[in-house]
């Protein structure tokens, strides 16, 4: 390649380099990533090329116009040129008068969505990045109502949920990673192979695992993303934080680690990672039903939050000093985990909030 | 994807519309309206006279659809006329709309000085100094910049939409990007500290 001399025009001129910046797939991150392993000085370069093309692209889509205006300008024009009785000839005027207006209104519509569709393309939609590597990939479906059970090559297996599909490669055995990409929503049950990363692209979210069982929610349309862990630790980042990471040539800083009961939320609008709690945490699958018991009697609060964080796998910051001690006597029903967590506060006087995933306890202390 | 739109693609798309296809002329407005329109509003920013600009200019390329030659790239043939538009319209009021005729030069970027003090995480300000310096070039430079890096249209696209020859453009473009370089000399001190 001739592109060892680069300089700033010409990585701005780069139709290769463009589409990387604007949507990157895997293909073009490993052909950058590789460029600037053999180029570290056009490390700087670089950034500055991709800093000015976001920016310009930035400042000109900001500008363009409302999909109402775009809609009152062709109606003027139509009214100045297509529904003008001065050419005869035209198909339109041939027609019935209702006709015309109907096949008129049928073909606004019809471009409208595909001017529609075209220009809401996500740049790290599921085509896109699947787009330059379809060939090696195999692609299961499901259009039906019920869950559709995929097996990959390496027996990993993925719940694909209805309107959801999945691409992965023939085999996993070309590269050193194992990757798939989803958009709709699926369980994925992870085999494990510390060698071999498994790697989802759903869309912007990137979801990273060694061997572990979690779900990912990421329609097409959806404001939201999201990644659910049932077993195990799970990495999630943005695919915009992956290009950032190698321009770099450091390790993302924006990676969210995930364990059980804990989600990861997308938001598009934002393009910001959020950890939070599911709105249902259960047991730990390791959990024994003895390690959780329903009744308390005279316990001491710190032993009962520790019970509770083994078997939910879900950290309580409490000042053992001011709560600890505190003796309680309490049995649980049906409540949820969030529920519980109230009842144990009010028997201290104590409230919580969630920060990142935890509870925080906070309150003057029973004495 | 969508917007690589190949060349031979608009150019059958020319050719119907000039053979009076309805549905190619509004094809062509589709693809086209929202970049001219963001064009036109950043040189001229009255979102009524450049909505009446776009009008007009469709509403005669209809009307003038058979004497147009066969062999012009859609999109150039569009921005060159906008363009003209927009700066007739600027000429007949120069007092409403003062558009940068020429490549005024006067208002040089000044660095801010926080600029040449490195600190931790200031990786992010910079770039929004880099931001604002964008912002703060001459129209002129900017717009070249749009047009070669934004629309992707070629140096002589430029040249005939300018109204110059290519050699300016080129002065145009490297003006321009030397003085956003200027800007990134400290970004690059900076990754090296890093």
């Amino acid at each position: 390649m001739s592109d060892e001399n680069y300089q700033l025009d010409d990585f701005l001129s780069d139709e290769y380099f463009k589409r990387w910046v604007l949507s990157p797939d895997v293909e073009s991150d490993r052909y950058w990533n590789d460029y600037l392993l053999r180029n570290p000085d056009k490390r700087a370069v670089m950034r500055h090329a991709r800093f000015l093309l976001i920016q310009l692209h930035q400042d000109l889509d900001q500008l363009k116009p409302r999909e109402y205006q775009v809609e009152s300008m062709w109606d003027q024009i139509e009214k100045q040129t297509l529904s003008q009785p001065s050419h005869p000839k035209s198909l339109w005027a041939r027609m019935p008068r209702w006709t015309a207006s109907v096949a008129a209104a049928m073909i606004l519509v019809v471009i409208g969505w595909l001017a529609w569709s075209n220009l809401t393309i996500n740049e790290y939609s599921y085509a896109c990045q699947t787009a330059s590597i379809q060939h090696s990939l195999t692609e299961k479906i499901n259009e039906g109502q019920g869950d559709l059970l995929v097996i990959l090559p390496d027996s990993s297996r993925i719940t694909l949920k209805p309107h959801s599909r999945v691409s992965f490669p023939i085999a996993f055995n070309g590269s050193d990673k194992r990757e798939v990409y989803l958009t709709g929503e699926a369980f994925f049950q992870v085999s494990k192979n510390i060698n071999r990363p498994f790697y989802v692209y759903s869309h912007e979210l990137v979801t990273k695992v060694l061997g572990t069982s979690f779900t990912i929610k990421a329609f097409e349309k959806s404001k939201e993303l999201e990644v659910i862990v049932t077993t195990g630790k799970v990495s999630v980042y943005s695919r915009k934080s992956l290009m950032e990471s190698i321009l770099e040539n450091k390790e993302s800083e924006a990676t969210t680690m995930i364990t059980p009961n804990q989600r990861v939320q997308y938001s598009r609008s934002h393009e910001a990672l959020q950890k939070s709690l599911v709105d249902k945490p259960v047991p730990l699958p390791s959990a024994k039903w003895t390690d959780m018991p329903n009744s308390f009697r005279e316990v001491p609060v710190g032993k009962i939050f520790d019970t509770i964080q083994r078997a939910y796998g879900i950290d309580i910051q409490y000042d053992p000093v001011a709560h600890g001690d505190c003796l309680l006597t309490a049995s649980f029903g049906k409540e949820t985990l969030f529920e519980k967590i109230d009842l144990i506060c009010k028997g201290i006087e104590a409230t919580y909030r969630i920060e990142n995933a935890q509870f925080i306890i906070e309150g003057r202390g029973c004495h | 994807m969508d917007t690589v739109l190949t060349e031979a693609e608009d150019q059958s798309l020319w050719i119907s519309f000039k053979n009076g296809d309805s549905q190619a002329y509004a094809m062509l407005y589709q693809r086209y309206v929202r970049v001219l329109y963001a064009y036109g509003y950043k040189l001229l920013p009255d979102k009524a006279i450049i909505e009446d600009l776009i009008q007009d200019l469709f509403i005669d390329l209809w009307q003038s659809r058979t004497g147009l030659s066969d062999v012009v790239a859609p999109k150039f043939y569009l921005f060159r006329a906008l363009r003209r538009r927009i700066y007739r319209i600027a000429k007949q009021d120069q007092q409403l709309y003062k558009i940068d005729l020429e490549d005024s030069d006067q208002l040089p970027i000044s660095l801010p000085k926080e600029f040449y003090i490195v600190e931790e995480e200031s990786t992010q300000r910079m770039e929004q100094d880099l931001a604002r310096g964008l912002k703060n070039l001459p129209v002129r430079q900017y717009e070249v910049l749009i047009l070669r890096y934004y629309q992707d249209l070629s140096y002589a696209e430029i040249a005939g939409i300018l109204a110059i020859n290519e050699q300016s453009v080129r002065n145009l473009i490297h003006r321009g990007l030397s003085k956003l370089r200027q800007l990134s000399i400290s970004l690059i001190v900076l990754l090296f500290l890093l």
